[in-house]
């Protein structure tokens, strides 16, 4: 019976505060995810809310997403055109995936859209 | 607070203006706290009196019910204007008191939304159709659209200078990997020597790749003691016999170098434009640019842009791709190889050698002037990436750095003797007469309803039109060379870099009343004597002066420019206009020739503004 209250004394102070972590790094983690503007360098697919504007000197000029943190995303794919046409100076969320590090001044990191999630009420 | 809830709360349209006022206040608290001592005592009551007024009135512009009998303001002469901000979704009944004398009637509605809208509803005591074109026929009027390279041939066969080059978006699409820069670190700490080019040296430009280059010789090294400049032409556009249709001379490498740069002070486009925008580079920490050298070393390749100048090969050039910056360059090589590692800029050989039929070449010349204009266009471009991408690491949107570029062509066009995007002679500071195609202006006043803060990448002859007409307009009305500097010095990447500098310049505007403002100085730019903020037009010059330089523009009147058989702005009818685009004013005449009472009824958008202008009928 030893082990047995070892192992409920082990599941008390080990397991619990570990699976507790794991919800809440699971529920952080999930809101992190949902309103990033800095997604992490893992490939994968996230979601950058943003304003949308056309920038640098013509015609070296692309379109962009601007975070309320002031970084700038260089937006690329399919749905690039529509976003162009449509969105320009308007707040929306958009799903997708980065495809590129910022590099510098003038060159922002680059996010390939996938979906546009949502466009602010 | 109590004041500040209760008509945020009970006028939700009028939140943007309320929160567009806080932050002018907050940052004119700024400014005073930066004052000497005396001037905060002096200034401090002035901002708790404003805080208190904008606390109070807030939302509380001048209508917020179904009804206004309006009261306009009398501009001595023939104009009036008044401004209407009803409420959400309200409908206003408009009546005027015209009087015997035959008035137009104008409605500007100011779209103050990110979003276009659909058009506001109007019904009139106007009973006949009112004589401006229809839908179709303004459709029909619009420009072509299409991929740049249609818009390049285009621009070729139609004498247009475009500024910019198409292939060279391909750099920011498919931008190289770069090594990672150290955060802190100072890479300027011992400035590298400069280049130190000399005439007949030859170098290999890199264009779109390693591989892709022009061959290329300096024909010209200038200083003026503190800068150095180095001109440089592509071997195939040199001298007479060169397989072009016109060649690039000495005579003519040492007309741009003087425009551009000589000895002394305040002489040259370099003095003219750094007295406005700033330095051109200068220290950093960001490893993967090219470093401060001292002197500073500028170079500008002149070459056949586009390859579209061959003789035999290609018509006779008549437009086209006139010059550009290409950002790329400030990097070293060891962050993008195809860098050419210089403060570079790139003009157009061919028609910076074109000169006017039937007589021999001068700098005087119908593209060499805009070619000299160019060199200010892309000057600025250069400035401005160092000003607000190197130093304050934002980037700008588009329209706010070509507006910059046109304004600085206004603000030196009577210097450079060029007559510059106001298409009137720099000697004329009238607004010229009627008739009048040349300059950006024609073209804005055929788009007037698109919004100055989009941008068209496969069409932006209108953006450039329209944002030489807002920019002239915020030149004449703010501050003009001071303003511009405060617009590029800034880390403000959008049009709050406009209202900052408005504000910081003396002035309380917000976005949205600089919109409405602007749209009564369009429709009044006939008129000589408007008040400020409403100004395009004084009959003679605007004066401004930054650092020890002077800086002069010329009156606009918008109704002296032509374009495809219409004279003055564009205007809409109640039954033509179907919609307002995101920021943006939409220009509609009411009335023609009224007499009398003039009533109307106006069924409001959300977020949208009404202004009315009357001014005796032609």
């Amino acid at each position: 019976m030893q082990w047995q209250t070892d192992a409920i004394v082990s599941i008390k102070t080990r397991v619990l505060p570990a699976v507790l972590g794991a919800l809440l790094l699971l529920f952080f983690g999930g809101c992190t995810v949902a309103h990033a503007d800095r997604p992490s360098d893992i490939p994968g697919k996230v979601q950058i809310q943003g304003k949308v504007s056309v920038k640098g000197s013509g015609p070296h000029t692309y379109l962009c997403l601007s975070t309320k943190s002031g970084t700038d995303y260089r937006l690329e794919g399919g749905l690039k055109d529509l976003i162009w046409g449509r969105y320009q100076q308007e707040v929306i969320t958009l799903e997708g995936v980065i495809a590129r590090k910022a590099v510098g001044p003038g060159f922002p990191a680059e996010f390939v859209v996938h979906k546009i999630q949502s466009k602010e009420p | 607070m109590k004041l500040l809830i209760g008509p945020v709360l009970f006028i939700p349209g009028c939140l943007l203006d309320f929160l567009e006022s806080l932050i002018i206040l907050v940052e004119l608290y700024q400014n005073i706290n930066k004052g000497v001592t005396k001037m905060k005592a002096l200034l401090k009551p002035v901002f708790y009196g404003m805080l208190v007024s904008v606390l109070t009135l807030a939302g509380c512009d001048t209508e917020s019910g179904n009804t206004t009998s309006s009261v306009p303001t009398e501009v001595s002469g023939s104009g009036s204007y008044y401004h209407v901000s009803p409420s959400a979704g309200s409908s206003i009944d408009y009546t005027h008191n015209l009087g015997s004398t035959p008035q137009d009637v104008f409605f500007i509605f100011t779209n103050a939304n990110a979003s276009t809208v659909s058009a506001s509803s109007i019904s009139s005591s106007v009973q006949s159709e009112i004589e401006v074109p229809s839908v179709n026929e303004i459709q029909t009027l619009k420009l072509m659209t299409g991929d740049p390279d249609d818009l390049v041939a285009w621009a070729r066969e139609n004498g247009v200078g475009l500024r910019g080059k198409p292939e060279v978006s391909a750099f920011n699409n498919n931008p190289p990997t770069f090594g990672k820069t150290e955060p802190g670190i100072n890479y300027q700490m011992i400035a590298p020597d400069p280049l130190y080019t000399a005439v007949n040296d030859t170098n290999p430009f890199m264009n779109t790749s390693t591989s892709d280059t022009i061959a290329a010789t300096a024909r010209a090294v200038v200083t003026d003691g503190t800068i150095t400049l180095n001109i440089w032409v592509e071997d195939d556009s040199w001298d007479t016999g060169c397989p072009k249709h016109y060649c690039i001379t000495q005579a003519m490498v040492d007309a741009f170098a003087d425009k551009f740069l000589q000895p002394g002070t305040e002489n040259d486009i370099y003095d003219w434009v750094t007295s406005i925008y700033g330095a051109p580079w200068g220290s950093h920490s960001n490893g993967s640019l090219i470093a401060e050298t001292d002197p500073l070393e500028i170079d500008i390749l002149f070459y056949d842009i586009m390859d579209d100048g061959n003789d035999p090969g290609n018509s006779d050039p008549n437009g086209g791709v006139l010059g550009f910056f290409w950002a790329k360059d400030n990097y070293k090589t060891s962050s993008i190889d195809y860098s050419n590692g210089r403060l570079l800029f790139y003009m157009d050989s061919v028609l910076s050698a074109k000169e006017d039929a039937s007589t021999s070449w001068t700098i005087d010349d119908y593209w060499p002037a805009e070619m000299v204009s160019t060199l200010a266009h892309e000057f600025q471009h250069m400035i401005h990436f160092y000003q607000k991408n190197v130093t304050y690491n934002v980037s700008p949107e588009t329209w706010i750095n070509e507006m910059a570029s046109m304004v600085a062509e206004d603000l030196v066009a009577d210097k450079v003797w060029v007559n510059g995007p106001r298409g009137v002679s720099y000697l004329d500071d009238t607004s010229g007469s009627t008739g009048n195609v040349e300059g950006r202006l024609p073209l804005y006043n055929y788009y007037n309803e698109i919004s100055p803060t989009t941008w068209n990448n496969s069409s932006p002859l209108p953006n450039y039109a329209i944002n030489y007409a807002f920019g002239a307009y915020l030149a004449r009305n703010y501050g003009g060379a001071p303003l511009f500097q405060k617009i590029v010095q800034s880390n403000k990447t959008d049009y709050q870099a406009i209202t900052s500098a408005v504000t910081a310049s003396g002035y309380s505007e917000t976005f949205t009343t600089l919109l409405q403002k602007w749209g009564v100085a369009v429709l009044l730019s006939d008129q000589t004597d408007m008040s400020s903020g409403y100004r395009y037009n004084v009959g003679g010059g605007f004066a401004s002066a930054s650092g020890d330089i002077a800086y002069n523009v010329g009156s606009i009147n918008m109704f002296n420019y032509s374009y495809s058989g219409l004279n003055g702005p564009l205007f809409y009818t109640p039954s033509s206009v179907s919609n307002h685009n995101k920021l943006s004013n939409t220009y509609v005449k009411v009335g023609t020739a009224q007499t009398g009472t003039f009533t109307a009824s106006v069924e409001m958008k959300s977020g949208v503004r009404l202004t009315v202008v009357t001014k005796d009928s032609n």
